[in-house]
């Protein structure tokens, strides 16, 4: 058994311990005494604890640079030879993804206080408890340092998950669109536990560490390689699940079903990057352990992630809910992440999962808030809103800068490194990739700008009623006000971090680019000119193509579908692939399958238990024949046993 | 073991005719001429009986067996015929095989008898059999005697209750 | 089968020909119960096999001497005519199960018409 390094301060413990309290908290007492603002308060209050102690945690981390580790594990219980044990694992990347969850967490339950104000106390407390839920779950999962304890967390992420997307469950998309997320992270779930049964297999080690040293003396005793990938690609498949790449990345549009907070927090910036997360813990571990330049496995996450990236990056510019633009925009930077872990590792990979979170919450955020002042997602009957909600305006464009990465801002410097590490790979794969992502950068900068002329500039086209059909009340807007504070606030902090979460301000220093990815141990190295200039250059080009398009109108976009023509239709339906899921997998052959094995169930299982009960019954009617009532033929068969008897005496040998 | 010429001449007369009296009350399919060959076959009983030097024994059997078993018999055939006299004693389907049981439980029995060493040696021709009968039944078998008087009047009352008219 | 006094066997009657004639009447009285069909037949020949059995066991108590019984141990001398008395308690229980049996085929006549013994079949399958 691998033994800590350091053992973590006891208090450590608190950071999934507060939210579960809340959690606690909220269900049995709140909720029965009918309190609503309270539950959104306790959550609050739990969630600032665990922020503030996982900067705590982060100080701690600092002085031991990219070595530093501190452990703490309680045995759990045992079976057979495999010790379970439940632990805290505080290293650079727990602690920086901590800060990530925990301040997210805490922004998006505020703005919930106001945007859920509506809801009975029942749903509210309901809501708070779901997310605190969350959050202990989410925390559990990156403090892990075990595999029992990450899928454990993982299904439990999950699970809140399902719960979130389907909170209004009376609708019945929702409750659709939160069973199609489960089963879909399922699938994914599957082959992540095939392949942590296959690491037990071969390294006879639950934990990260154990496992790390077995596989590596595995590898230098001559094990080929292949099993390594193997057990690589199938613990992926979790992540594929999970961070909604291709192909099970079909559940993440639908799951925009579940109001905007749930979305922002849970589809945005934690959830959905626990895949990104596992990948980068597990990076030492199974995807790269010799600290080779690349491995297949990594290839194999490299292209799936730029693969996914370019497929959502064209289905987001044809999108009319703006969440679903949105949702295609984190399929697509998760996919970007993914690339970035497999070309220049966890730091670069991390790296931008860090950013992304801030602004893509900001994003949806700020659709909420749209939607609180329109009541509608549908851009197509939103506009104009610039003159009426300014700060909701400046945030989304802040927002949108950061992710086309426009330098200075985080989405930059992040993005940039992802490009230029896939490009400095030797591999002719990563070249292809790195075109790749020029592509999809310019085609984030578009479908992020369109969203914000197509909802902010222009003429403000009705909202709700327009979407309803009343085109008569074409409202002109004079009740459309900014939303409350509550709501606003967290957007301008959000704002903030957009801007400088390339950086760590600490004890009055700044640290730069360099001393993170110091930090999260990757290389160093001046900042590529070309890469960047392109990258910006992209950037400019798709914010311009947006601008032409949708301000502008010199080309009107239904033209430009038309030009497109089978093209446009192939991505609008999202190439048809919920089709091929739902109806041709699941409507024929699934239910196909489930005829047959219903036949078969039917006609032989039941057939055979039939079968021995008739046959049964069959040589009962046979026996039974031999009561024929005659009591003389009864006691022929005596006198025949007697002769019988009689007979073995007579012949007996004598004594 | 006795080779008196007049014993010899009386057990195999007896037993020739008790032998066919049974066969004939078997074979007979009147009913009637059955229980008539019966009492012949009880009567030769008791002959045998007296040959056996067995005479309140075989006092007894003609006293209970042809005075009151057989008129019972001849009571039952009374209230119970219904088909014509010369058929009412018919063999069913299965004589062959009754008849193959009761001829390979003769060859045993007869087997076993031959082949068995008894020890034989007793003399009671001296005794007065009567007297050591009435002897024994008050004193050594006094409860069993008890117990068949009791067992009698089970009897009666039991076919009684069984036959009466309700 | 030693036979000291050198006559033939047929006239030096001995147990061996009672207990066979005893056998001859069994199992003609076997014969008998198994395929009459009239019910007071059949009971007529059960009285025939009870009658078998007793001349059997009168012969033995004539022939088997007490000693040789191997019952030790009663007061007074052992009574040498322990078969007698048996064929006596038989012919009393064969009494009484005859008028029983009698009882019983004239309770089954008024209810169901008939004495043959295969007509009363209700037991069947």
């Amino acid at each position: 058994m691998h033994e800590a390094v350091n053992p973590a301060p006891a208090y450590f413990w608190l950071i999934p311990l507060l939210p579960f309290a809340s959690f606690i908290l909220i269900s049995f007492v709140l909720i029965p005494l009918k309190q609503k603002l309270l539950s959104g308060w306790v959550t609050i209050a739990a969630v600032f604890g665990s922020m503030v102690l996982a900067f705590r945690a982060l100080l701690f981390v600092i002085p031991g640079g990219e070595n530093a580790r501190f452990e703490t594990n309680i045995p759990w219980f045992t079976i057979g030879e495999a010790h379970l044990e439940f632990g805290i694992t505080i290293d650079p990347l727990s602690s920086v993804t901590m800060i990530l969850v925990t301040v997210v967490s805490l922004l998006v339950q505020i703005y919930s206080q106001a945007y859920m104000e509506d809801e009975q106390p029942r749903a509210y407390g309901r809501y708070y408890a779901y997310m605190s839920l969350f959050t202990t779950a989410m925390l559990v999962l990156v403090l892990a340092n075990n595999f029992v304890q990450l899928y454990m967390s993982w299904e439990l992420v999950g699970l809140c998950s399902y719960l979130l997307i389907g909170f209004w469950f009376q609708r019945p998309s929702a409750a659709a669109a939160a069973k199609k997320a489960f089963v879909v992270t399922r699938l994914g779930d599957l082959g992540f536990l095939v392949g942590i049964l296959m690491v037990y297999y071969n390294t006879h080690s639950l934990s990260f560490d154990g496992a790390r040293e077995k596989i590596i003396e595995m590898l230098n005793h001559g094990t080929s390689p292949t099993i390594i990938t193997i057990m690589a690609v199938l613990l992926f498949c979790g992540a594929v699940g999970k961070s909604a790449q291709f192909p099970l990345h079909v559940w993440l549009p639908d799951a925009m079903e579940g109001p905007t907070p749930v979305s922002a927090l849970i589809h945005a910036a934690t959830m959905v990057a626990a895949g990104v997360y596992m990948v980068a813990r597990l990076y030492p571990t199974v995807f790269n352990p010799l600290h080779q330049e690349t491995t297949q496995a990594l290839l194999v996450v490299g292209v799936i992630g730029g693969f996914t990236a370019l497929l959502a990056s064209t289905m987001g510019l044809v999108a009319y809910d703006i969440k679903r633009v949105m949702a295609y925009s984190t399929i697509a930077q998760l996919g970007f992440a993914m690339l970035g872990l497999a070309s220049g590792g966890v730091a670069v990979g991390i790296f931008h999962l860090f950013n992304h979170g801030f602004f893509k919450t900001l994003l949806f955020l700020t659709a909420g808030s749209c939607h609180h002042a329109t009541h509608t997602f549908d851009m197509r009957f939103m506009g104009g809103l610039r003159k009426y909600m300014p700060v909701t305006y400046l945030t989304i464009v802040v927002a949108s800068l950061s992710l086309s990465g426009i330098f200075p801002l985080s989405g930059f410097w992040s993005k940039d490194e992802i490009l230029a590490t896939a490009m400095h790979q030797h591999h002719i794969i990563y070249q292809v990739l790195f075109w790749t992502g020029i592509v999809v950068a310019f085609m984030t900068a578009f479908y992020s700008f369109r969203m914000i002329f197509m909802t902010f500039h222009g003429e403000y086209r009705g909202g709700a009623e327009a979407e309803a059909g009343h085109t008569d009340a074409v409202d002109h807007g004079h009740h459309l006000h900014e939303s409350p504070p509550l709501i606003t606030v967290p957007l301008l902090i959000l704002m903030v971090f957009s801007i400088f979460s390339g950086y760590v301000f600490l004890n009055g220093k700044t640290y730069g680019l360099e001393n993170y990815m110091h930090f999260m141990g990757g290389h160093e190295g001046p900042v590529d000119m070309f890469v960047a200039i392109l990258s910006t250059v992209v950037a400019l080009a798709g914010i311009a193509g947006a601008w032409a398009v949708y301000q502008a109108k010199m080309v009107t976009a239904e033209s430009i579908g038309r030009f497109f023509g089978p093209l446009y239709s192939l991505v609008y339906n999202k190439y048809y692939l919920d089709f091929l899921y739902e109806k041709v997998i699941c409507a024929w052959i699934l239910v196909g399958i489930g005829n047959l094995l219903n036949l078969f169930d039917s006609a032989i299982v039941d057939g055979i238990v039939d079968g021995v009960g008739k046959s049964i019954r069959g040589a009962g009617g046979i026996v039974r024949r031999v009561e024929t009532g005659q009591l003389q033929a009864y006691a022929l068969a005596i006198f025949a046993g007697v002769v019988v008897l009689l007979g073995y005496l007579a012949l007996m040998p004598k004594r | 073991m006795t080779n008196d010429l007049w014993y010899n001449l009386a057990f195999y007369g007896v037993s020739a005719v008790l032998i066919l009296a049974s066969l004939l009350v078997v074979v007979r399919t009147s009913i009637v001429h059955s229980a008539l060959f019966l009492v012949v076959a009880f009567g030769m009983t008791a002959g045998i009986f007296v040959l056996l030097h067995a005479e309140f024994v075989a006092a007894v059997q003609v006293l209970v067996y042809v005075g009151a078993v057989a008129i019972v018999v001849l009571f039952g055939i009374m209230m119970t015929h219904r088909a014509y006299m010369a058929e009412s004693n018919a063999t069913n389907q299965q004589w062959l095989w009754a008849a193959l049981v009761s001829l390979a439980f003769l060859i045993c029995g007869v087997l076993v008898v031959v082949f068995t060493p008894w020890k034989t040696g007793g003399d009671i021709t001296k005794l007065d059999t009567t007297m050591e009968i009435g002897k024994v039944l008050f004193n050594t078998y006094a409860l069993p005697f008890e117990i068949v008087s009791v067992l009698l009047l089970a009897a009666t009352i039991g076919a009684i209750v069984v036959a009466r008219e309700d | 089968m030693p036979n000291p006094s050198g006559l033939p066997i047929a006239l030096e009657i001995s147990l061996n020909h009672f207990l066979v004639l005893s056998a001859i009447l069994f199992s003609i009285g076997l014969f008998g119960a198994l395929s009459k069909r009239n019910a007071v037949a059949i009971l007529m020949c059960i009285e025939l096999m009870l009658n078998s059995v007793n001349i059997a066991l009168v012969a033995f108590a004539r022939f088997i001497p007490p000693a040789s019984a191997g019952v030790t141990g009663f007061p007074g001398s052992y009574p040498a005519l322990g078969g007698q008395i048996f064929a006596l308690f038989v012919i009393a229980v064969a009494a009484a199960e005859a008028a029983v049996g009698l009882g019983i085929v004239l309770a089954v006549y008024r209810n169901r018409r008939t004495v043959a013994a295969d007509n009363i079949d209700l037991m069947k399958w």
